[in-house]
């Protein structure tokens, strides 16, 4: 158990444990600066100005080999001249012995054609099985910017740093990033961002997404701490739109992924 | 732009392009050559690519007959821009002018201008006249060079006989001559004395220490070339067979990419990596096919063990100046044959190298763990497949090898123009550690092929017309131990690099990388050794501009900062200012530089491109402390008659010796002089 629990405790660290779906993890961002239904995860501003309501489901197994795996549900709709509604609800863990989940609630409004902003509550379970539970509470904010061909987006996670009670090593991640993305042709949009968790060095991503087909898309790109390669693919089908991504470590190996949206 | 105007345009460059493209020439060089390679070792021999881009000057590449192999050969075009012109010749039609370039696909303006002075469009092919010029069938060109360094170094100083020491003089000499027939025969001749080699006399009564000849013939029945003498091989993507020059990762996309050349004739100094024999090229119909032998004597350290003879290392300095060194000359012989087949149809390329490698002794892998894997034996066979085929904007390449016996090498990567203005490359290599090879060159951090996983990918952006960015990440692991570091080891190498060009006129360019990897040190409080991490971070600021049709500036700004763990950090910076100036006739050109630098230590050194006489290299490391300058000028005495002459001295602070062992030099002077000429007829 105590072996267990170090490698928990390893792995937390070694990979944050926010949930970056698919669409985003195929090129190495978490989508500060995009809209839709997976931007809940990343910065929820981009649910302002979604026509539909959405349902997604996200599942990532970490690090090929191990137990360690991801599972998130998205739900968005819009309200009428208003902006959107979100609710989000992931966890991160090794089935039957530990689960960290985070539940969020996301208002997010638009402000005339260039602006979005997004307020969230997020309610933080940690448990380790037949160890401990500790529950919490957190808010994030949202922000967006739209050009004719740039977004950009900003975020600050669990602005009053809140965290787990003090006997647990978890810790609630306060975090801020930056974001842009830039259509750079109908085909092609480059993504670029930096993030900040205030306890470690600036981390960068950038990342391309290339429309091969009306249908598929193909993603690929590259973050720091640690430094992965990323690469996916997203395929539209009638209605559903199937995400597929990994990360590539060259000492960890890959990080598969998979996410399923449906607009209704 | 009407068609009259592209044809006066054209003529107007055929005619008086060659003498004021010499000074962008010279820059075209110093900007390919600084985009390919960070680091070099200082004495490399890079006249294998400059002579062939100042062949080209002289004998543009006819558009309309040129291959895959001779576009690859300029180092500037990328793969997938080339099979572009390719499919566009098949497509449209034979090229009318030069300035149709412009209509293929990823050949922008730019482009088009660095590849003006090196391709042509021959009114009618059939006549098939020497580009050079009515009624001259045949070139001559002779080259006599002779350099020193000025100081008196210790090795030449030594009267022990016991002692290593130097058994020549401090002189340099080489000669080299060229003859071309209607570029149908090619003969070379290269002699080389280094610096300390003896000349003549009891120890060396042949004259120079180096001598290299090749024969090339052209179209010789189904024979498309043979070569008789020193000729290079270059395959794939270097995995069982790429001699000769090597460029790894670069500040330009295609550097991941290699261009394989195929046979051609070996004209470099370089004295290593090279075949000696016979070896030609034949076409039956899609097929090439390319067999080959060379026999050839090598400098290899022999020691006796359980009264066997064994070869400990082989050296690819070919400098032969002690005692030791001279004594191990030629004492290893070395049997290579083997074989190319490749399959040519429309977009697809398909290759299958086979090279069987013979040692007159028995190659040790030495004692050590970090050699456990590495190859020992005095016969290897390497197997090879290699493709690459191109489908729209994209080209997909491979090569995947075997050392019989032993392990297994792949490479293979995709470069893909997703816009005209954005083009990615992306590769992955897997080099098992008991993959052995004799003659690849591939892409990666260590220079032998093997114990080695690594994953590439870079892109080209042209933000607009006059700004590109380059970036690439390349991150790897060894599996096994590596030189330096008693463990398996990782890491990473990330370089950014944007240029903003003044169209004719000038660039700025501005250079950051980023390097982490891994090497032993050891702690007091621990009685091993352990890996730690090894950071530099690079970054160059570098500006050149033409201000007028005969100055022209240049100067740079570079910083290194270097730390490993567990150590202090170190720092290191340098700037320079050059001046170039050309007479108004072209007679004379000449250029300076002065540098000023202050680094903390060998570890923060920086390296940066000098000018020099032509097919010298000068790609010196600054560190300590102090200035350097150099003088390079080149005067035209007749049509017939060229004439170089170069001096370069690097002056110290606080310093009472220069060098160490038997290149010491008391004081704290370093300086260098070279002189040369050149008579074509």
């Amino acid at each position: 158990m105590i072996r267990l629990f170090i490698l928990v405790i390893i792995t937390f660290e070694l990979s944050a444990q926010e949930y970056v779906p698919a669409k985003y993890a195929s090129s190495g961002s978490q989508g500060i600066a995009d809209s839709g239904i997976y931007t809940l995860a990343g910065n929820p501003a981009g649910v302002s100005r979604i026509n539909r309501p959405q349902l997604a489901l996200g599942y990532q197994q970490h690090f090929l080999g191990t137990d360690i795996q991801s599972q998130a549900l998205f739900f968005a709709m819009p309200i009428k001249a208003q902006g959107g509604l979100g609710l989000l609800i992931e966890n991160y863990g090794i089935p039957e012995v530990t689960s960290l989940i985070k539940s969020g609630f996301t208002f997010s409004k638009y402000f005339g054609k260039q602006i979005n902003a997004s307020l969230s509550i997020n309610y933080h379970q940690y448990h380790v099985e037949s160890y401990t539970t500790s529950k919490s509470w957190s808010a994030d904010l949202g922000f967006q910017y739209l050009f004719e061909k740039v977004q950009l987006g900003a975020v600050f996670k669990n602005i009053s740093g809140s965290t787990f009670s003090n006997e647990i090593p978890e810790a609630i991640d306060q975090e801020i990033a930056f974001g842009a993305l830039y259509y750079l042709s109908d085909e092609i949009q480059v993504l670029a961002e930096l993030s900040n968790d205030f306890d470690s060095s600036i981390k960068y991503s950038a990342g391309l997404a290339y429309k091969i087909h009306k249908q598929i898309i193909l993603r690929g790109g590259a973050s720091s701490l640690p430094v992965e390669f990323h690469a996916g693919a997203g395929i539209l089908v009638k209605k559903f739109i199937v995400d597929v991504a990994s990360s590539f470590h060259t000492q960890l190996g890959s990080s598969p992924q998979l996410a399923i949206a449906y607009e209704f | 732009m009407n068609f009259k105007l592209c044809i006066g345009l054209l003529i107007f460059f055929s005619l008086f392009g060659n003498c004021v493209l010499a000074q962008q020439e010279e820059a075209l060089e110093e900007e390919i050559i600084e985009q390919l390679l960070s680091e070099i070792e200082e004495e490399i021999d890079l006249s294998e690519f400059t002579e062939r881009l100042r062949y080209f000057l002289r004998h543009p590449i006819d558009l309309n007959k040129t291959n895959e192999e001779e576009l690859g050969s300029l180092l500037f075009l990328l793969p997938n821009q080339i099979a572009n012109l390719l499919d566009y010749r098949a497509s449209s039609g034979n090229f009318i002018s030069v300035l149709e370039l412009q209509s293929v696909d990823g050949f922008d303006l730019q482009t088009v201008r660095k590849m003006m002075p090196f391709v042509t469009v021959k009114a009618d092919a059939g006549l098939n006249l020497p580009s050079s010029g009515l009624g001259k069938s045949t070139e001559h060109d002779l080259m006599v060079r002779y350099g020193r360094i000025i100081e008196s170094q210790a090795g030449y100083h030594i009267e022990d006989t016991t002692r290593s020491r130097y058994l020549g003089s401090p002189d340099r000499y080489s000669l080299r001559y060229r003859m071309n027939y209607k570029s149908k025969i090619q003969l070379a001749i290269n002699a080389e004395k280094d610096a300390g080699e003896p000349f003549f006399g009891e120890l060396q009564p042949y004259g120079f220490d180096y001598y290299s000849m090749s024969l090339q013939i052209k179209d010789l029945g189904k024979w498309n070339k043979v070569v008789v003498g020193d000729y290079a091989l270059q395959f794939g993507q270097g995995l069982v067979l790429w001699n000769g020059l090597s460029f790894g990762k670069g500040a330009w996309l295609g550097s991941a990419t290699k261009q394989a050349s195929g046979l051609k004739a070996y004209t470099s100094m370089n004295e290593f990596n090279f075949l000696r024999g016979l070896s030609g090229t034949l076409k039956l119909h899609n097929f090439e096919i390319t067999p080959f032998i060379s026999y050839n004597f090598l400098t290899g350290n022999i020691e006796e063990v359980d009264g066997q003879e064994i070869v400990s290392s082989i050296s690819s300095s070919g400098l032969h100046r002690t005692p030791s060194e001279l004594e191990n000359k030629n004492s290893v012989n070395q049997l290579v044959f083997g074989t190319d087949i490749t399959y040519r149809k429309k977009q697809l390329k398909l290759g299958f190298t086979a090279i069987n490698t013979q040692y007159s002794h028995l190659i040790s892998k030495g004692d050590e763990l970090r050699n456990e894997f590495s190859f020992e034996g005095k016969q290897l066979l390497n197997l090879g497949l290699n493709y690459q085929y191109s489908f729209k904007n994209t080209y997909f390449y491979g090569e995947t090898a075997h050392s019989w016996g032993s392990g297994f090498a792949s490479l293979n990567g995709l470069l893909t123009s997703l816009h005209p203005n954005l083009s990615v490359s992306i590769q992955h290599r897997y080099y098992e550690k008991n993959y052995h090879s004799i003659f690849a060159q591939a892409i990666g951090e260590n220079s032998d092929v093997s114990n080695e996983h690594g994953i590439y990918a870079g892109f080209l952006y042209k933000i607009l017309r006059k700004i590109e960015w380059v970036n690439y990440l390349d991150v790897y692991r060894f599996p096994w131990l590596s030189y330096l570091l008693d463990s398996p080891g990782s890491g990473l190498d990330y370089l950014s690099q944007m240029t903003y060009t003044w169209y004719k006129k000038g660039r700025l360019i501005l250079r950051y990388r980023h390097r982490l990897d891994q090497e032993n040190t050891s702690l007091d409080e621990r009685n091993e050794l352990i890996s730690a991490d090894l950071t530099r971070n690079q970054g160059r600021a570098d500006f050149q501009y033409e201000l007028n049709d005969s100055w022209k500036i240049g100067s740079r700004f570079e910083a290194v900062n270097y730390q490993k763990e567990f150590e202090q950090r170190e720092y290191g910076w340098m700037c320079y200012q050059d001046l170039f100036w050309t007479s108004s006739q072209k007679w004379i050109t000449a250029n300076m530089r002065i540098a000023y630098f202050d680094t903390d230590s060998y570890n923060a050194r920086i390296y940066a491109y000098e000018s020099d006489v032509l097919y010298a290299s000068s790609f010196p490391v600054y560190y300590m402390q102090g200035w350097r300058t150099y003088f390079n000028t080149k005067i035209k005495i007749t049509r017939k008659l060229d004439f170089w002459f170069r001096y370069s001295l690097t002056k110290y602070n606080d310093l009472e010796e220069v060098g160490s062992g038997l290149d010491l030099i008391a004081g704290n002077k370093k300086s260098d002089f070279r002189i040369q000429f050149k008579y074509q007829w």
